[in-house]
């Protein structure tokens, strides 16, 4: 399908749109055909101008020459008419239309029509005026005065040959108007006497004699018409004048008596070619020179109008060119205000389709890059809007989630900064601190108060070391909590750095703990009880029967017997202290402590103790840390008395080392080690493998390694027997 | 000096309405058998002495003559019958000092005569005679209107557009004769 023409037009102004107006005037066949154009327009402007020097003045006053001259001028005023118009109509419609550039176009057109306009009207006006007084001058020089005077010589001279024929017709016309006059011999007197060419008489328009100067072209004469004598008896004489290859004859005929005889008496005089021709061309030489004289006007007039010709097609195309010029400036232009624009409206796609090769090029290749760039950030933008929205929504419902979670769980969990500004508390921890409304934006030390001083502990010194979970007893309000408390690093950023606080209510559990322990211990207190009193019920009736029978045996078995009940009373005792002394655990009082004596003390008391069994420690004389070291003492007590108890040769370690930062002390024996099953049990209390053992030791161990937020671990030694280890955080 | 003033404008308004103006003068039209006869002058032509100057300088110079035949039409545009043109150019030889007189109508040479007399020229170039110039055919003579109009010189506007300078349009009526044609 052919192209439709319309396509390439502009929707709003109807013209060609910018991009296609450059487009076609980028084609190879339109930049050839411009110069092409322009140098034929020049060569026939400059062929014109040239063919009009050479015009004559009788060309160039010539009717048509004036009318053919005017019409091109009227076109040209006409096409520089239309052209201005359409341009100014245009741009005003494009103004009114807001078509940006408009304005600009406007203005470059009006500069350029007023820097090139007013010279060339000034020109003309200055060329014409100047053409017009320079005409006047030709004619007002003395060569007017030469001429005219040479033109009045050549007719005195032909006068005065007029006068000589008229002289000499006179004399013959009064000799014939005398009666019975011989003509011939008028004729022969009057020739001869007055020395002339040319001598005759006529009646009735018809020759009636004749005498001619033999030397004289005579031949060359022809006879006047019929008219000329009418006329010369109407009007008495006349003067004729014939010229002819020869010379020039002037001959002059005179009426001889009343106008009705009808005779005519005629004289000639013959002027010779060498002096005919000087007279004549002095004569049309002032001729040409009064007919020029009286054609001043048209002259001027026809000068005037080739001038104006040539200002009003310098004129058209200074205007043509000043719209082109304008259009192919504000083309681009207009472009890159179109484009910026549509870009400001949000078209980044938009890219400037104009063809420019100079600095607008450059312009336009800059605008379309930064378009592109705008247009590559705006799609990333969008894209990381909708993956920040989806990463909005995604923790939106991550937040509700674990908002829900949070106020769903039994454990509280409150948020606070380093500068103990609480960030967030859940509904648990309001339950389990007993607050009435969420305590946003308040210090944490101000929630929790006097009466909550433990708690208030924990976290004040959750910055010293590395926060490990604590059992607490909390009392608020008369009523005592018990709850497992655990912190962890809040780290949200370089902004907010806080923490974050679980409170674990383990009060329920703990009652039901303390029920199954006071169980568990009335049935080991009642077991334990009851295994000293059989003997010493068997032994006090053994005694009763002893005695009863007065059997001889009887102070032997009173004695035997008392001893027994002794002993068991004495185990009694020892059972009590080990459990009031459990119960009597005292608080820990950390401080800083030599790692090293510690264990040297203990090692010391157990020296020597067992044959064959040695106590060695382990540790840097230097190793100091935080810790109670009564009660570590205590506890490294108990394990060397089991490993002691457990063991049968060998040696016993002490160790301690300092790992990153917890401190780590360690028990090895040689000994028989412990069975996996009893592992998990071992710190249990009143679990003991010991046939007398009150199952309180390790548990007593396990409470002073939890009192100091240590860990206690069992594992076998690799050379036999069973290896303790504690790490304490320092 | 207001005296002064008006006077010198009542005189210069005095001599402007003295200067005779060319005009057909004697205008007369009749009609004998279908024919008209159209006759009449042109006076005050040769006052100028622009033109007496453009005569003697031997340029062809001479007056053109424009003559309409037309039906008057009561409170409507006149129906014209037919129209002539006229051209005397007289041309003077310096050489000679004859005058070369060329007589066309409608762009036709109808003669050309010689004259060496001023006074001649002027009676033969103003003085006008077309007898049957125009035909009205069976048309009525008395509605008849013969008009004539005379371009006498050429002119510019703003010394630059080329115009005619002409007569006022001189109209008469065709009036009817009873004479036998010409043969």
């Amino acid at each position: 399908m052919a192209d439709d023409p319309r396509q390439n037009l502009d929707s709003r102004t109807g013209a060609m749109k910018p991009s296609d107006i450059l487009r076609y005037r980028k084609d190879p066949r339109f930049i050839v055909a411009l110069p092409l154009g322009i140098a034929a327009a020049t060569t026939v402007i400059y062929y014109l101008i040239q063919r009009a020097k050479e015009l004559s003045p009788e060309a160039l006053t010539n009717r048509l020459v004036l009318f053919v001259l005017w019409n091109i001028n009227l076109l040209l005023i006409l096409g520089i008419l239309f052209v201005l118009l359409r341009a100014v109509v245009k741009l005003v419609l494009e103004r009114a239309r807001g078509i940006l550039g408009s304005r600009f176009r406007s203005k470059l057109v009006a500069t350029y029509l007023a820097t090139a306009l007013v010279p060339i009207i000034i020109l003309f006006i200055f060329a014409t005026d100047l053409l017009r007084v320079s005409i006047d001058r030709w004619f007002n020089t003395p060569v007017s005065r030469v001429l005219e005077n040479s033109s009045r010589i050549a007719e005195a001279a032909e006068n005065r040959a007029g006068e000589q024929a008229r002289g000499a017709a006179r004399e013959i016309a009064e000799e014939l108007a005398k009666p019975d006059v011989d003509l011939d011999r008028v004729l022969r007197h009057v020739s001869g006497y007055h020395a002339i060419d040319l001598v005759g008489a006529y009646r009735e328009g018809s020759l009636v004699r004749l005498i001619a100067n033999p030397r004289t072209p005579i031949n060359e004469l022809r006879e006047p018409p019929p008219k000329y004598f009418e006329e010369v008896m109407r009007r008495g004489e006349l003067r004729k004048i014939d010229v002819g290859p020869g010379g020039k004859w002037i001959r002059h005929a005179i009426r001889v008596g009343p106008a009705g005889r009808g005779q005519v008496a005629m004289a000639g005089v013959f002027i010779p070619i060498t002096i005919s021709r000087m007279i004549d061309e002095n004569l049309i030489a002032y001729q040409n020179f009064r007919q020029l004289d009286s054609q001043k006007e048209t002259l001027k007039a026809s000068q005037t109008s080739l001038f104006l010709t040539v200002t009003l097609a310098m004129l058209f195309g200074t205007l043509w060119t000043a719209i082109y010029t304008s259009r192919r400036i504000t083309v681009p232009v207009q472009a890159l205000a179109e484009g910026t624009r549509t870009l400001a409206e949000g078209n980044y796609a938009h890219r400037i389709d104009v063809t420019a090769t100079d600095e607008f090029g450059i312009l336009i290749g800059s605008f379309n890059s930064m378009a592109g760039e705008l247009e590559t950030q705006k799609n990333a933008l969008t894209e990381s809007n909708a993956e920040m929205q989806r990463i909005n929504a995604r923790l939106d419902t991550e937040r509700a989630y674990l908002s829900t979670v949070l106020e769903n769980v039994s454990s509280g969990i409150i948020a606070f900064s380093d500068s103990f500004e609480v960030l967030s508390i859940n509904r648990a921890a309001m339950r389990i601190l007993q607050l009435g409304e969420a305590p946003l934006r308040s210090r944490i030390d101000q929630i929790v108060g006097d009466d909550l001083q433990p708690l208030r502990a924990y976290i004040r010194d959750l910055g010293d070391r590395e926060p490990r979970p604590r059992e607490l007893t909390l009392t608020r309000g008369g009523e005592i909590r018990y709850v497992e408390v655990s912190a962890a690093r809040l780290e949200t950023g370089a902004e907010t750095r806080g923490w974050v606080l679980a409170i674990e209510d383990s009060t329920q559990l703990v009652q039901a703990q303390k029920i199954a322990a006071w169980s568990e211990a009335a049935r080991r207190i009642a077991h334990e009880i009851k295994n000293p009193l059989t003997p010493i019920q068997l032994s006090a009736e053994r005694i009763a029967k002893k005695f009863r029978n007065d059997d001889s045996d009887l102070p032997h078995a009173v004695e035997e017997g008392c001893r027994t009940i002794v002993e068991e009373v004495g185990h009694l005792k020892t059972m009590v202290d080990e459990f009031s002394r459990f119960a009597r655990m005292p608080a820990v009082h950390l401080r800083q402590s030599s790692v090293a004596e510690i264990l040297q003390q203990v090692a010391r008391l157990y020296a020597d103790v067992k044959p064959g069994v040695s106590v060695t420690v382990d540790a840097p004389a230097d190793l100091l840390a935080v810790i109670d070291p009564e009660q570590i003492r205590r506890a490294l007590i108990n394990l060397l008395d089991n490993a002691i108890e457990a063991t049968s040769s060998g040696e016993i370690v002490l160790a301690a080392r300092r790992r990153d930062r917890a401190l780590s002390i360690s028990v090895s024996d040689p000994g028989r080690g412990i069975p996996e099953a009893d592992k998990e049990k071992l710190f249990h209390p009143y679990f003991s493998t010991k046939k007398r053992g009150t199952g309180l030791g390790l548990a007593i161990v396990h409470r002073i390694v939890y009192d100091h937020e240590g860990t206690i671990t069992v594992h076998d030694n690799p050379a036999g027997g069973a290896r303790f280890e504690i790490e304490i955080p320092a | 000096m207001r005296r002064f003033l008006f006077a010198a404008v009542f005189l210069f308004l005095a001599l402007n309405a003295a200067a005779a103006e060319p005009r057909i003068e004697r205008l007369a039209a009749e009609a004998a058998h279908g024919l008209v006869t159209v006759r009449f002058a042109l006076a005050n032509a040769f006052d100028a002495p622009e033109f007496e100057q453009a005569l003697q300088s031997g340029l062809p110079t001479g007056f053109t003559y424009h003559i309409q035949i037309v039906r008057k039409r009561p409170n409507w545009f006149d129906d014209t019958i037919a129209t002539s043109t006229i051209e005397v150019i007289s041309t003077y030889n310096s050489v000679t000092k004859e005058y070369l007189l060329n007589y066309r109508r409608d762009r036709k040479l109808v003669r050309s005569e010689t004259y060496v007399d001023l006074a001649s020229l002027r009676q033969a170039m103003t003085t006008i005679e077309e007898p049957d110039l125009f035909s009205i055919g069976g048309r009525r003579a008395y509605k008849m209107v013969v008009r004539a109009r005379a371009d006498v010189a050429r002119g510019f506007l703003l010394y630059l557009i080329p115009r005619d300078i002409s007569t006022e349009w001189r109209t008469t009526r065709v009036r009817t004769s009873t004479a036998a044609p010409a043969r």
